[in-house]
């Protein structure tokens, strides 16, 4: 008989958690919310000048802060960066669901042949695609680059789509081969005595057992590629293509940038990500699980 | 066969009138690459050039700071086109012999460069000649400043140090007198500009690092680099010090009213008294660096053309003309960047602009400024610098908390730094 927890110990565990991940949310959300030379004085209570959507105004329209618009108010704090957060957001966007879109289109069916069927090399290239992600990424920056200005795809979405997609493909053709060997045998030898061709077996009876978990590793390589940085930095070239783990790097790795402009930016760019999560964190754990487990 | 006829005839038609029109300039499109500081100014001095060079496009494209240098490698490495782009001080001599970029007298005359150059601080002259040759024109400049809070020290009656030791004194007197750590100090040995506020204070007492055939001279217990890290070990054993590790956090601690010396960026100065964020704006000046020479480390950012640009004619011409834009005379860009965002620069003759001294003077000491300019000096950077500058500022940082002696850190510093210059020399 399994003990029951302790209310208490599990309530400051849930606390704890709480704090580590949602306290920093809340802190932005309060920076973002509260001007400089309140969050940078000791002294003063952190709501003396009350509450001020400066920051968000600014991003959105361009207009100064006002605390910024003062004679003698030097404006080098504020980093015009932050002017990119929502086109970047649109562009991470659109980058991570097409590495979604092609990781799933790609992967599954890959995933599928390399689980239920032997053809030559199947055992090498299995072991190459899942090695690959071995390799540091940093030593493909340079061949990557090469490659796509040699396709004129530098400073395009679709460049950076497609290196996001290779890097994920290898972790959802892992992911998806697991669920489909342990698919049971005997589903796919009835396809067969119906005649079902092999994609007819993969359309008609893989895929649909799999949906759960083919959405769950498309939801993995969409947050893979929301928050890969280097080969976006390296490919995204100019303001046009560039995704929010960019733009968010220049403001944070930047020491000129106001703190509330900063922790402004910073909460925009968090939101879209906490209510993907808070939709579909769940379909994707259980997605996995079920991939990992089910046998 | 008649619609034919028609085609053919309004075919000829079209070539023999797009044959009379007036020849035009055929369009150049620049590539442009900067760091990603204030895009919109940048975008909007492009737009006037455009403006102004009817036939020359520029594309903007932009890295974070931290990436920049490893960025613009890859694109020059690849032939990704790039003909105009940011310079730093540190990286131009590896660049320049790597063939990356141009000396500007590939481009432009060169009286013009030499009419431009005289204009130049020394330090920052000195960032962007490598070789004997101009590479570029200062996009900004700036200095190391010793920092110190004037209310802090007019309420305890002392007066503002002029030497290291006085440094000390007035440190010693505002810890009796409650203050726990009075200097605040940037520490971190990840960060070039660890190495560079010490050359500054070596630079205050009129230390000469390095020998015209850069061999190293700070080894010598007599060298003022050797006596200036002895007197930070000092500094810290005695409980002087506190340590930040970066100037991002150095401005928020000096704002506590808890500190009252400060060694970093002048640009630091700025925020420090900006009255948009800073509870004690106003109370922050800057005095010459502590020493007998009050010398300090200058250094420049510029403009710089690759070498791809300096050999293609057209694009070459058009290089020039965008650089000269930015950066030469009546210097309106340099100027556009003190007055509204307040970068430093290397154009002397904009010290004596009235716009430039009532933007700058809610801030600093305009002519305090303008005479540490003429004084300031540039590092030394060469090809390996930055490879020994890794090397050396970890044995620093150990040095000055006590963790390693001073002739011992000095020593090894030296030679690493003479294993570089002769395996650089053998290439």
């Amino acid at each position: 008989m399994a003990g029951r927890a302790n209310p208490w110990t599990t309530g400051l565990f849930a606390a704890l958690i709480l704090l580590f991940t949602g306290g920093p949310v809340l802190l932005s959300l309060l920076g973002s919310l509260i001007p400089d030379r309140v969050l940078l004085d000791q002294g003063k209570s952190l709501f003396a000048e009350g509450l001020n959507f400066d920051g968000y105004r600014y991003v959105f329209t361009g207009e100064l802060p006002q605390a910024y618009q003062a004679e003698n108010a030097n404006r080098a704090m504020i980093s015009d960066a932050a002017r990119q957060v929502p086109a970047s957001l649109v562009n991470s966007g659109i980058i991570a669901l097409s590495a979604m879109v092609l990781n799933i289109l790609l992967g599954a069916p890959a995933a599928f042949l390399f689980a239920r069927y032997l053809f030559p090399g199947k055992k090498l290239s299995f072991l190459f695609l899942i090695l690959s992600p071995l390799v540091p990424a940093v030593a493909l920056v340079t061949p990557i680059y090469i490659m796509l200005q040699s396709m004129g795809l530098l400073g395009t979405r679709t460049g950076i789509i497609l290196v996001h997609t290779a890097r994920a493909l290898p972790f959802t053709v892992l992911i998806l081969s697991v669920f489909f060997r342990k698919m049971p045998a005997e589903l796919f030898e009835a396809a067969t005595l119906d005649h079902c061709s092999r994609f007819q077996a993969f359309w008609r009876i893989a895929l649909p057992l799999a949906l759960p978990s083919i959405g769950a590793t498309g939801l993995f390589a969409f947050m893979l590629s929301y928050s890969e940085y280097m080969f976006a930095m390296v490919l995204s070239g100019d303001a046009g293509a560039r995704p929010v783990s960019v733009v968010m790097a220049a403001l944070a790795r930047n020491t000129d940038v106001s703190w509330s402009l900063l922790n402004t930016a910073i909460f925009i760019a968090i939101v879209p990500t906490l209510v993907l999560v808070v939709l579909v964190w769940r379909f994707v754990v259980e997605g996995l699980l079920s991939g990992s487990v089910k046998g | 066969m008649k619609r034919r006829t028609v085609l053919a005839a309004a075919t000829l038609l079209a070539g023999s009138f797009m044959a009379a029109q007036p020849g035009q300039a055929q369009d150049v499109t620049l590539e442009f690459v900067v760091w990603n500081y204030s895009l919109e100014t940048i975008q909007d001095n492009i737009r006037q050039f455009e403006a102004e060079n009817p036939g020359i496009k520029v594309n903007l494209t932009d890295y974070t700071w931290p990436d920049y240098q490893d960025s613009l490698i890859l694109r020059i490495r690849g032939n990704t086109p790039t003909d105009v782009v940011y310079g730093g001080q540190d990286w131009l001599p590896a660049w320049g012999s790597a063939g990356f970029i141009a000396p500007l007298e590939d481009v432009a005359p060169k009286e013009e460069i030499e009419a431009l150059a005289a204009d130049v601080a020394g330090f920052a002259r000195t960032d962007v000649t490598y070789d004997g040759k101009i590479y570029g024109l200062p996009y900004y400049a700036d200095t190391i400043s010793f920092i110190y809070n004037k209310k802090i020290l007019a309420d305890a009656g002392i007066a503002v140090p002029t030497t290291w030791e006085e440094v000390t004194a007035a440190a010693e007197k505002l810890k009796a007198g409650g203050m726990d750590k009075p200097i605040v100090y940037e520490y971190n040995q990840e960060l070039p500009n660890f190495y560079d506020a010490f050359v500054a204070q070596a630079y205050g007492r009129g230390a000469e690092l390095f020998d015209a055939e850069l061999n190293p001279l700070f080894a010598d217990p007599g060298n003022g680099a050797y006596q200036q890290l002895a007197w930070l070990a000092d500094a810290w054993s005695k409980g002087l010090v506190q340590a930040e590790t970066h100037e991002s956090k150095i401005i928020p601690a000096m704002n506590t009213g808890q500190h009252a010396f400060t060694i970093v960026y002048t640009y630091v100065l700025a925020a420090l008294n900006n009255v948009a964020d800073q509870p004690r704006a106003g109370e922050f000046a800057l005095a010459p660096m502590p020493g007998a020479t009050h010398s300090t480390l200058g250094f420049a950012k510029s403009y710089v053309i690759t070498r791809q640009a300096a050999d293609d004619p057209e694009r070459a011409v058009a290089a020039w003309k965008l650089v000269n834009f930015m950066a030469g005379k009546p210097y309106t860009v340099a100027k556009r960047w003190a007055v509204e965002k307040g970068l430093g620069f290397g154009q002397l003759p904009l010290f004596q602009d009235q716009d430039v001294i009532e933007a700058w003077g809610k801030w600093a000491d305009v002519k305090e400024l303008g005479a540490q300019a003429e004084r300031a000096r540039a590092g030394t950077y060469t090809e390996f610098s930055s490879v020994w500058s890794a090397y050396f500022r970890p044995l620093l940082a150990k040095a000055m908390v006590g963790e390693a002696s001073v002739e011992q850190t000095m020593k090894d510093g030296a030679e690493r730094w003479n294993q570089l210059k002769e395996q650089f020399a053998s290439r």
